[in-house]
């Protein structure tokens, strides 16, 4: 190796040895505080060089361009960190400042059932949030030193479009069961239940689930009686069922866990509702964008599965643990992330290719030329 | 210390004591008769995965107690594709191995089933974590490799070490880089940012920088100084060990993933 190469190389060593040191000092500090050391300028100035140390090495060391599985994964490294610098708080800045670009990197909405909304506290702005009557209400300072935050505050990100939530629910692990006692003392148990299915009891009766309550409360709703899910505090499990007779009649049922005997004595099925106490399974809130008036996109999203609407992905983040009338979302900007994801199948590509199929490939390639020794041709 | 007087317990007891047998064959000689029981015991580790992936009703690699407990799983067929495609040679280490890897299943953690988090119901879970189970195998029989290197003083059998280690590192990196991608894909799905500098996060990167660090350091000086690439393949490990153990016991390092304690 020629003397610039060595250069490089020890220089690459120190980097990777920073990086690791560095990264070390972050494990130990915690995600939020590593978070802001990573972003701070003399770190910048640390990516910049790592970049241009794999771009060096990408010129100089010709066996690296002649190399497809190594030349992409060098690739990646410098298209991973370029996508993370140009979607980072510091992007941002930077985006807005040189291009005129608009987004917020990271923000917080929160939506009341019903509701629309559009503006978006910024993460790092470190904003309380308040709900009241309906609506979201921004503070900074603590206790009596609380201060209400405009709305036109430039902490607050207004989004170019609105997110109305339609609907918040959650799902449970339940060992939930339903056991249906007909008039002679035959047993029936349903399990797994679900909204809306079916299940087939005695030879002329068909059972669908029509509603799961977690908390029961009879409404009245245009002068009649209904059951439907209070968002106020408490515990009232009640299932609500559809029974279909072979003669075409139905009729529909309720029980409740808490009041096993309480309803539906003199019908023909007797029914018990069994709750176990269930951990969250899943969050979900109905979200429809709207733009100028007009609904866009509709999607339901959980954790894991967030919506992506103009630029921006929008995630399950947090809910109302009190009442179950607002969901919590946690909005990020996509600035950068399909170069970050490019970088990521350079980086798998090409190391695969350089580690498995390469020697792989070489392999067979000797194996064949030493047949083709020994055959004489 | 936690004895499991259950048929969790008994299958990996079971699988334990037939890795210790079969490695105690191959130590006297008897090698074939140990391959014979190794891969019995194998068998038996299929049985307690299947029946642990029944029980709890989802992939059994939630908690450290089901992570070991599927770790026990890989090390039979990372072993004999090793030596027929690679040239490592395992045997007694391979089996000795997967005893240390079920000690923690069988004897430190205990395993009350859990339901899954919302945040890990997704279908990244089982290959992210099980690409990082075969990668930790792999890198786990590097570093064996590599301790036999600093050992030997045949220069023609350290040779061989120090190239068994490389091959091992080769076929492992790559399983290494796809779980860090993989699990970086996911944390933008769940959490909404592919980076979120969570001390887990971190101690995964430390571990796959210093791979990165011993590829450069091998391809700079070849096996001129054998014994520091062998001391580099030794710490990655450590690092594994740390990431995989140390970050989710420990209360010293509030993150995202503690739900795997």
């Amino acid at each position: 190796m020629s003397k610039t190469k060595w250069i490089v190389m020890w220089g690459v060593l120190a980097l990777i040895s920073l990086l690791t040191l560095l990264s070390l000092y972050g494990a130990f500090i915690g995600a939020d505080r590593a978070k802001a050391f990573f972003n701070t300028l003399p770190l910048s100035v640390f990516w910049i060089a790592f970049i241009l140390l794999l771009g060096a090495g990408i010129i100089i060391f010709k066996s690296l361009l002649r190399s497809p599985g190594q030349l992409l994964s060098h690739l990646g490294g410098i298209a991973i960190i370029l996508g993370a610098m140009w979607g980072s708080q510091g992007g941002h800045e930077f985006q807005k400042n040189l291009l005129g670009k608009e987004m917020v990197q990271n923000g917080t909405l929160l939506l009341y059932e019903g509701q629309s909304d559009n503006r978006v506290p910024m993460k790092n702005a470190n904003l309380n949030i308040g709900a009241r009557n309906g609506r979201a209400t921004f503070f900074e300072g603590e206790g009596s030193t609380s201060r209400m935050v405009s709305d036109h505050d430039e902490r607050v990100f207004t989004l170019p479009f609105e997110i109305r939530l339609t609907d918040f629910h959650m799902e449970y692990y339940s060992t939930a069961q339903l056991l249906v006692k007909d008039q002679n003392g035959k047993e029936f148990l349903l399990e797994s239940l679900k909204v809306g299915t079916r299940y087939k009891v005695a030879n002329d009766a068909e059972f669908t689930i029509k509603a799961l309550f977690n908390n029961a409360k009879m409404r009245q709703v245009e002068g009649k009686y209904d059951l439907q899910e209070s968002p106020a505090s408490g515990s009232n499990p009640a299932i609500k069922v559809l029974i279909q007779y072979e003669d075409g009649s139905e009729e529909e049922q309720i029980a409740f866990a808490n009041y096993p005997s309480g309803m539906g004595q003199q019908k023909r099925f007797s029914l018990q509702y069994r709750t176990g106490g269930g951990m969250v399974k899943d969050y979900f809130s109905d979200l429809q964008v709207i733009e100028n008036g007009k609904v866009v996109k509709e999607k339901t999203i959980e954790v894991n599965d967030p919506l992506y609407y103009g630029g921006y992905h929008f995630y399950q983040s947090s809910y109302d643990s009190r009442a179950g009338q607002y969901t919590v979302l946690s909005v990020s900007s996509d600035s950068g992330l399909y170069l970050v994801y490019a970088g990521y199948w350079m980086l798998c590509v090409g190391i695969i290719w350089q580690m498995w199929f390469l020697p792989i490939y070489n392999e067979r390639k000797r194996l064949k030329l030493k047949e083709g020794g020994t055959n004489g041709n | 210390m936690e004895i499991k007087m259950t048929t969790m317990g008994l299958l990996i007891y079971i699988t334990m004591f037939l890795y210790l047998l079969a490695m105690t064959f191959t130590i006297r000689k008897k090698s074939e008769l140990g391959k014979k029981v190794f891969l019995l015991g194998f068998t038996v580790a299929v049985v307690s995965f299947v029946y642990r992936y029944i029980d709890v009703a989802h992939w059994p690699m939630q908690n450290l107690f089901e992570v070991f407990m599927s770790l026990g799983l890989f090390i039979y067929p990372i072993s004999i594709l090793s030596e027929k495609y690679l040239n490592v040679r395992g045997g007694a280490s391979d089996m000795l191995l997967g005893v240390v890897i079920l000690f923690p299943a069988g004897f430190v953690f205990t395993a009350e089933p859990q339901q899954l988090p919302p945040a890990l119901q997704s279908w990244l879970f089982a290959p992210h974590v099980a690409v990082y189970m075969i990668s930790y195998v792999l890198m786990a029989k590097a570093a064996i490799q590599a301790g036999f290197q600093l050992k030997e003083t045949n220069n023609k059998l350290s040779g061989e070490y120090e190239q068994a280690t490389y091959n091992m590192v080769r076929v492992g990196f790559p399983f290494l880089t796809l779980g860090l991608i993989l699990g970086s894909w996911w944390g933008k799905l769940a959490w909404g940012d592919f980076w979120a500098w969570d001390p887990k996060e971190l101690w995964s990167l430390i571990s796959w920088l210093i791979f990165v660090g011993y590829l450069h350091v091998r391809y700079m000086f070849g096996r001129k100084y054998s014994r520091y690439n062998s001391y580099l393949a030794i710490l990655g490990m450590v690092a594994i060990i740390l990431t995989l153990l140390w970050v989710n016991l420990s209360k010293l390092f509030p993150g995202l993933h503690n739900y795997a304690s």
